[in-house]
């Protein structure tokens, strides 16, 4: 019997989670109404609220930090110029989301079309630099390897895999059907394994998962992306 | 069973599959099912999904990340001050412009906006007499022009269906609408926050623009003098003269005879309403079937899903489709100071 498992891996949909979500999206509605009302200070405030999340889907798309940045305040003006045309046929969240990613993947495909010619003998230029924020080595490989999927398979990863969000939503934020998200997360995850299969997590307890019908345990520091930030930060 | 092994994605897949497996009541569906048998007594899918399984570890296991100190406080001052700037502005003529701008031509985009004195004539207009008013109460006449797409939507009733063929301005609209909705919606002035201030500064706009005052500005002041939604005569729909008891004045273009365009279909209108508001159907309170910068266009006029006693202005393009964000404009609240 195939069942989802309880302690030590994460949920991404418990109740608290939901209800945080929701009080979240009230808030949102609140801060883009004040917006639209010609507060100037509202919608730095919504950006208070996503900009942890918003930050970590930017930055692990792009790998770099200084892009990843840029992306940010671009997309963050956008949204705020248009914020008129948001609807509430989605979370603002959602529309903020799509909104970054989309701004994101338009500076992967430029650099795609514009590759940065490395000369044979210049070794000394990584794919990625480490500096770009502090990270661990395994985190560095994983962002190595992420950089091998096209655009289209890293949004879906970083979000669905790295950042935890339920497919239908990552299918709205990407407006693609839910399938096509999952077949982009199982493309890039079947290039990644040969890019990261050095990197161990325990075989032995995979494989048990494996056999209980689990999914992988996963460690303490996930980050719990659906949660939002503390309430205080609203003024 | 199925003796061939799965391709990767179709492994990749299973991962997220089995994780989405919800207690004893989920069943795999047969395919999956004959794919899982296959796989627990295949070594060699089991090691692939073991590597998958494994590689969707590690994505979840990465640390997670803060935005730097100085790239929100950057972003910030950023985002406040563009929004100091265009604070400045009226906020409501500011933030559609590049919305549905961008669908106009730019013939149209050179025509000047219309003057305050141009807005009261338009009004006078629509109150006078280039106005077809229906009353939707009766019957639905539309609902034999079922669009496809739309059947499961009930049909809506607008409280007030117009056919102005007034040619709404950006700088302008609240302040016409409010004073149609003044008019029309018996009761709307102190239904309302900010209606009747709205729609005083277009009266005001009128007092310092004699040449159209003089022409009958009144016509918009009291509701209870305005024609009232609930007893509009028969004569002012579609066959009504409109021609003749304007005062003589031209409009921008003739009003229709019916209610046309996409969305003069009542299903398609709740559709787009439920658009509109996310979901929520609730019966427009005011609909006209007009222009917008010299596109047709409907104009509909819905309570705020926050605040009912707010209402709120939109502009959908007839040549647009209500999903798609370049096709519509929100204008805002219909209160004073918005």
């Amino acid at each position: 019997m195939i069942k989802r498992s309880g302690a030590g891996t994460k949920d991404f949909d418990d109740a608290p989670a939901t209800l945080t979500a929701m009080a979240g999206a009230v808030d949102d509605r609140v801060l883009l109404r004040r917006h639209l009302d010609g507060d100037p200070d509202a919608f730095a405030e919504i950006f208070r609220l996503h900009r942890d999340h918003l930050w970590a889907v930017a930055l692990r798309t792009l790998g770099d930090a200084d892009e990843a940045a840029d992306a940010l305040q671009d997309a963050l003006l956008s949204a705020m110029r248009h914020a008129a045309s948001f609807r509430g046929d989605a979370l603002l969240s959602t529309w903020l989301h799509r909104i970054v990613v989309n701004a994101c993947l338009d500076r992967l495909r430029r650099k795609a079309a514009r590759p940065t010619v490395s000369l044979p003998d210049d070794d000394h230029a990584p794919a990625a630099s480490r500096d770009a924020y502090d990270e661990s080595d395994q985190a560095f490989d994983v962002r190595a390897a992420l950089d091998t999927l096209s655009p289209e398979q890293r949004a879906a990863i970083v979000l669905v895999d790295i950042e935890g969000y339920p497919v239908d939503e990552v299918a709205k934020i990407l407006e693609v059907p839910s399938g096509t998200v999952k077949s982009r997360c199982a493309r890039g995850r079947a290039k990644l394994v040969p890019l990261l299969a050095h990197l161990a997590i325990g075989n032995q307890r995979l494989q048990a998962n494996v056999e209980a019908g689990e999914p992988a345990p996963l460690s303490q520091e996930t980050p719990s992306s659906l949660e939002a930030p503390p309430r205080e930060e609203l003024r | 069973m199925n003796t061939s092994h799965p391709e990767p994605e179709a492994l990749a897949e299973l991962v997220d599959r089995r994780a989405d497996f919800h207690g004893d009541t989920d069943v795999p569906d047969p395919n999956t099912r004959e794919m899982l048998a296959h796989v627990e007594n295949c070594p060699q899918c089991t090691e692939k999904l073991a590597e998958i399984r494994h590689v969707r570890g590690l994505l979840r296991s990465l640390p997670g990340v803060s935005m730097p100190d100085d790239v929100a406080s950057r972003i910030e001052a950023t985002l406040r001050a563009e929004a100091a700037k265009t604070a400045t502005a009226p906020a409501i003529a500011v933030l559609p412009r590049q919305r549905i701008s961008q669908r106009i031509s730019p013939r149209l985009r050179r025509m000047p906006q219309l003057s305050a004195a141009a807005v009261v004539v338009l009004v006078m207009v629509a109150l006078g007499g280039g106005i077809a008013a229906i009353v939707m109460n009766s019957s639905d006449n539309n609902a034999s022009h079922n669009t496809a797409g739309s059947a499961a939507m009930a049909p809506v009733k607008p409280d007030v269906v117009l056919t102005s063929g007034a040619n709404y301005q950006q700088g302008s609209i609240r302040q016409v609408v409010a004073a149609l909705v003044m008019a029309h919606v018996p009761g709307s002035a102190t239904q309302f926050d900010g209606l009747k201030s709205l729609a005083t500064d277009a009266q005001s706009s009128a007092a310092s623009a004699p040449e159209a005052a003089d022409k009958g500005f009144s016509a918009l002041s009291p509701p209870a003098s305005a024609p009232a939604a609930s007893a509009p005569p028969a004569s002012r729909t579609s066959n009504a003269d409109s021609s003749t008891s304007g005062g003589g004045m031209t409009q921008h273009a003739p009003a229709r005879t019916a209610p046309s365009g996409p969305l003069a279909d009542s299903r398609a209108l709740a559709q787009c309403v439920a658009t509109l508001t996310g979901g929520a159907v609730q019966q427009p309170v005011l609909v006209d079937y007009a222009d917008y910068n010299g596109q047709p266009a409907t104009i509909i006029v819905l309570r705020d899903q926050v605040n009912p006693a707010v209402l709120d202005v939109w502009v959908e393009l007839d040549s647009g489709n209500c999903a798609h964000d370049g096709d519509t404009a929100y204008f805002g609240r219909l209160s004073a100071g918005t």
